[in-house]
């Protein structure tokens, strides 16, 4: 299966060819192996060494990354246009021939583990790592794709031999193609490319669920003049009949600068650099999320204030005015969504990807068109329950944690962790 | 009649023009200046000094909008630093006939993406929007140039954000606090001392009369450059424009009251502890402007050093030796002489001194040794990639002709560099390696950790083997 679109504006190519599975195959207690084994077939190809694939991709002028999420594993990467045909081979080689040697796994496991080390410095890594553990838990398929400390160390060769050889079969494998080349060139390349496959079916994980009451993820670490803070719970699928609505109500209420949360948070008082809610899109039922990044003093004042305003959002829906100014936004600004070949492009390959409605996109606008004010309050009734939060924080526990816990009405439950010990 | 020079071949665009001008709104058509593919590049000035740069590119039916400020933290003095990028912030509040808020709302309401940004040589607002929302942010922005109003709330508000801002890129992140000290010790009386979002003290301490003189003082047409690139009609955008910009008046930037840095003479060093994973360091030699025939081929040689997979040092410090998680380097890209930067996250239970050991190592084969052919082909290639890849959008040409031109004053130096690193040879590198990476011009940072911050270190967890002085 091959998507592409001829721009000749700029001398370059980029492709992408990604296949439905991630993280999700991750065995319990090797959470990190997608990525990882990724990495090493991005290194690899055709018993190429690191160093001897970098040579060559610099030498093309290309670059070429690995990505996984939770339900998709993917290469992409961008080459000058006289240098196509071999970036392709390249492209081949990384799925079909990846050398996977001892030496190369044991560099790249020592780094990986070194990089994951460096992430416990940045902060807001660490407060949406610690709200994907609590929103999902630590169990099923909704573990971080990159894994933990503790899981990327018993990761083994053969476990990553064994699972490139699975990623290798797993179909279809899609490629996505923009750019100054030749549609004939691609046509042909796109045919050896996806292949069929005998392997079974990836079995997937069961819709997330999310238990009751609000939990309080507490990540410490000294010395902070600022928290930062994630709330969130589920949001909605692009299947779910108020997905739509849903989207809208995010946009009045998160989604812009001129939305409420940034209005109360940050315009009126003062209190963060931003504040933003977000819903994301995934293969099962997305995340709402919320992020913010106080000065220590105002956090449990500044969380107070979120949740209070999610409750109004929920029990008191949106007006008129509200709705009609996000749907001008979100009708005009749409444009910035489809105004590149890659875009384009990229749209069709996710929703083969995540097995979206094949018409998601190309009814985006005039669902958005549609919504009203009722379809939104009944949305938010619906999926955002304001007494079944997760809310993790970055913060100094000493200082924090009492008027943080005596703060949060409802609160379920408190679990402090160590900033360097969230395994 | 306003008109100027209508030769050439916007004569008759400039002869309706000028028939139309407000007082200060005489244009002149200067020069046309070849732009990527097919793309040409138009330079138009306003009889207020105002330099307005047209760009059509109909691939997409958008329109990026920007406005560059020849006014950044250089521009500040001690006790007032800061001032240019809490002015940055305070552009999005009242303006005459606009209350709060509503500057963001019209913006929104067009459907454009907008943001703004400051650094040491400029202060820069952008919007990318659909194209037939022109005219109306056309006159949103002529608006905030000359009509902006400031209330205490606001400011007070403001100042809030932006001191939370510092905690979020600086206090509370170990390479912002890093990167501050650094300069603030290489730089003694040049304004590079002094970071662009300023120090806490400063930032508290703003008024309502430092912020309106900063106005007055620097955001007038005759210091700044419009960009607009998409698609759109340039007879139509150059008659907005016109009619939104011709009725400010023409103002004097005062002149800029800097001092040159003196030659550093001996080498600098900083010890600094910090609650991280790890150790870090960070060293920053001397290093030429933007403009300098030099900054090519060093920008040539740091990218054959750190700039890939494929260079030098992620090669031996990450890979061959493991001894960091991370390093980079950069030739800063500024108007006048700024640092060539080297940086590294040593991996835990590594000292940041065995790290600058091996960087030192490779910076002296630079000094000793000519770069080989194979490697100064890999970052020309490497550089083209870098700046073609970032022209995909109306938004990423406005941004690299905005840049240029600004610190430059040459909108298409960008491939001019591009051509210049043809002319590279091997030889040009060491010549530029032996004038710059001199120990005497250089400043060097050492993060440590506190014993008490220390992560212990499991060998048992760790296959690597290669972690020295574990906790």
């Amino acid at each position: 299966m091959s998507l592409f679109e001829v721009d000749t504006s700029l001398p370059l190519v980029a492709m992408n060819s990604a296949i439905s599975a991630g993280s999700e195959l991750d065995p319990a207690g090797k959470e990190g192996l997608t990525r990882l084994t990724l990495r090493l077939m991005r290194r690899t190809p055709r018993g190429r060494d690191a160093d001897q694939t970098n040579e060559l991709l610099d030498g093309l002028g290309a670059n070429l990354s690995g990505d996984v999420s939770r339900s998709t594993t993917s290469f992409s990467g961008v080459v000058l246009r006289e240098n196509l045909e071999a970036f392709a081979q390249v492209m081949r080689d990384v799925w079909e021939a990846p050398g996977l040697s001892a030496s190369e796994f044991a560099l790249l496991k020592a780094e990986c583990l070194a990089e994951w080390r460096e992430s416990l410095d940045n902060d807001r890594t660490l407060v949406f790592r610690g709200l994907d553990r609590t929103l999902y838990g630590e169990e099923g398929a909704n573990r971080a794709a990159g894994g933990t400390f503790a899981s990327l160390s018993q990761i083994e060769l053969a476990d990553v031999e064994a699972h490139a050889a699975r990623l290798v079969q797993i179909a279809p494998r899609l490629l996505a193609v923009t750019g100054d080349f030749e549609p004939e060139f691609i046509a042909a390349y796109a045919q050896n490319f996806s292949r069929a496959s005998s392997a079974p079916a990836v079995e997937r994980a069961p819709e997330p669920t999310v238990p009751q009451g609000r939990r309080l993820y507490f990540i410490d670490k000294p010395e902070r003049s600022q928290s930062q803070i994630a709330i969130g719970g589920l949001g909605t699928h692009p299947r779910d009949e108020d997905h739509f609505a849903l989207a809208v109500a995010n946009t009045i209420f998160g989604g812009t600068f001129t939305a409420r949360l940034s209005q109360e948070v940050r315009v009126k008082r003062g209190w963060s650099y931003g504040a933003y809610s977000y819903l994301s899109l995934e293969r099962s039922r997305g995340a709402f999320s919320i992020w913010t990044f106080p000065e220590a003093g105002d956090t449990p004042a500044c969380i107070e204030l979120v949740l209070s305003m999610i409750e109004r959002w929920v029990d008191k829906g949106v007006s008129e005015a509200e709705l009609k100014r996000a749907k001008t936004y979100l009708k005009r600004s749409h444009v910035f969504s489809i105004d590149t070949a890659s875009k384009r492009i990229q749209q069709e390959l996710d929703v083969r990807l995540y097995d979206w409605p094949s018409d998601y996109y190309a009814r985006y606008l005039g669902a958005i068109a549609q919504v009203s004010v009722e379809d939104i309050n009944l949305a938010l009734r619906r999926r955002i329950d304001p007494g079944a939060l997760a809310i993790s924080v970055v913060g100094t526990a000493s200082t924090l944690l009492g008027p943080l816990q005596k703060s949060i009405s409802g609160l379920a439950n408190t679990e402090l962790v160590a900033f360097d010990r969230p395994d | 009649m306003k008109m100027k020079s209508t030769r050439g071949k916007f004569a008759k665009v400039l002869e309706k023009l000028g028939a139309d001008a407000p007082e200060y709104g005489g244009v002149e058509h200067r020069e046309t200046l070849p732009f990527s593919g097919e793309l040409e590049l138009e330079r138009f000035v306003l009889d207020n000094g105002l330099h307005v740069l047209l760009l059509v590119d109909p691939a997409a039916p958008v329109i990026a909008y920007h406005t560059w400020f020849r006014v950044g933290s250089r521009h500040e003095k001690p006790g007032k630093t800061g001032l240019a990028h809490l002015f940055e912030h305070l552009m999005f509040n009242a303006m005459e006939g606009l209350p709060p808020g509503e500057f963001d709302k019209r913006m929104e309401a067009s459907g454009a993406d907008n943001n703004a940004s400051t650094w040491l040589d400029f202060t820069q607002y952008q919007e990318a929007f659909p194209k037939d929302q022109l005219s109306k942010i056309v006159e949103l922005e002529a608006l905030r140039m000359h009509r902006l109003t400031l209330g205490q709330p606001e400011l007070d508000a403001e100042k809030d954000v932006v001191k939370n801002e510092r905690r979020f890129r600086v206090d509370d992140d170990v390479d912002g606090r890093v990167e501050e000290l650094l300069w603030k010790t290489a730089f003694e009386k040049h304004p590079y001392h002094a970071p662009t979002i300023g120090w806490m003290s400063d930032i508290e301490g703003f008024t309502i009369e430092d912020c309106l003189g900063f106005y007055r003082r620097y955001y007038a047409p005759t210091n700044a450059t419009l960009v607009i690139v998409g698609d759109f009609r340039i007879p139509n955008a150059l008659g907005l424009v016109q009619r939104a910009y011709g009725k400010i008046p023409r103002e004097t930037v005062p002149f800029e009251d800097t001092y040159p840095e003196p030659v550093q003479t001996a080498e600098r060093r900083v010890d600094v502890s910090l609650m991280a994973s790890s150790e870090r360091l960070v060293l920053g030699y001397k290093g030429p402007s933007l403009g300098d025939q030099d900054h090519v081929p060093l920008s040539l040689l740091i990218e054959i050093m750190t700039g890939g997979g494929a260079s030098r040092l992620p090669k031996r410090l990450i890979r061959a030796e493991g001894l960091v998680s991370d390093v980079r380097a950069s030739v800063g890209p500024h108007r006048d002489p700024s640092l060539i930067e080297f940086s590294a996250s040593a991996r835990q239970g590594v000292s940041a001194a065995r790290v600058m050991s091996v960087l030192e190592e490779e910076i002296r084969r630079v000094l000793e040794e000519p770069v080989s052919q194979a490697e100064l082909d890999r970052a020309r290639a490497r550089a083209r990639l870098s700046l073609l890849s970032g022209l995909e959008t109306a938004d990423g040409k406005a941004s690299t002709i905005g840049f240029y031109e600004t610190v430059l004053r040459r909108p298409i130096a960008a491939f001019e560099r591009l051509r210049a690193m043809d002319d590279q040879e091997p030889a040009d590198l060491l010549r530029v390696a032996r004038r710059y990476l001199d120990v005497c011009s250089r400043t060097v940072v050492v993060q440590t950790v506190p014993p008490e911050a220390a992560v212990p270190v499991s060998r048992d967890a760790d296959p690597s083997a290669r972690l020295e002085g574990a906790a």
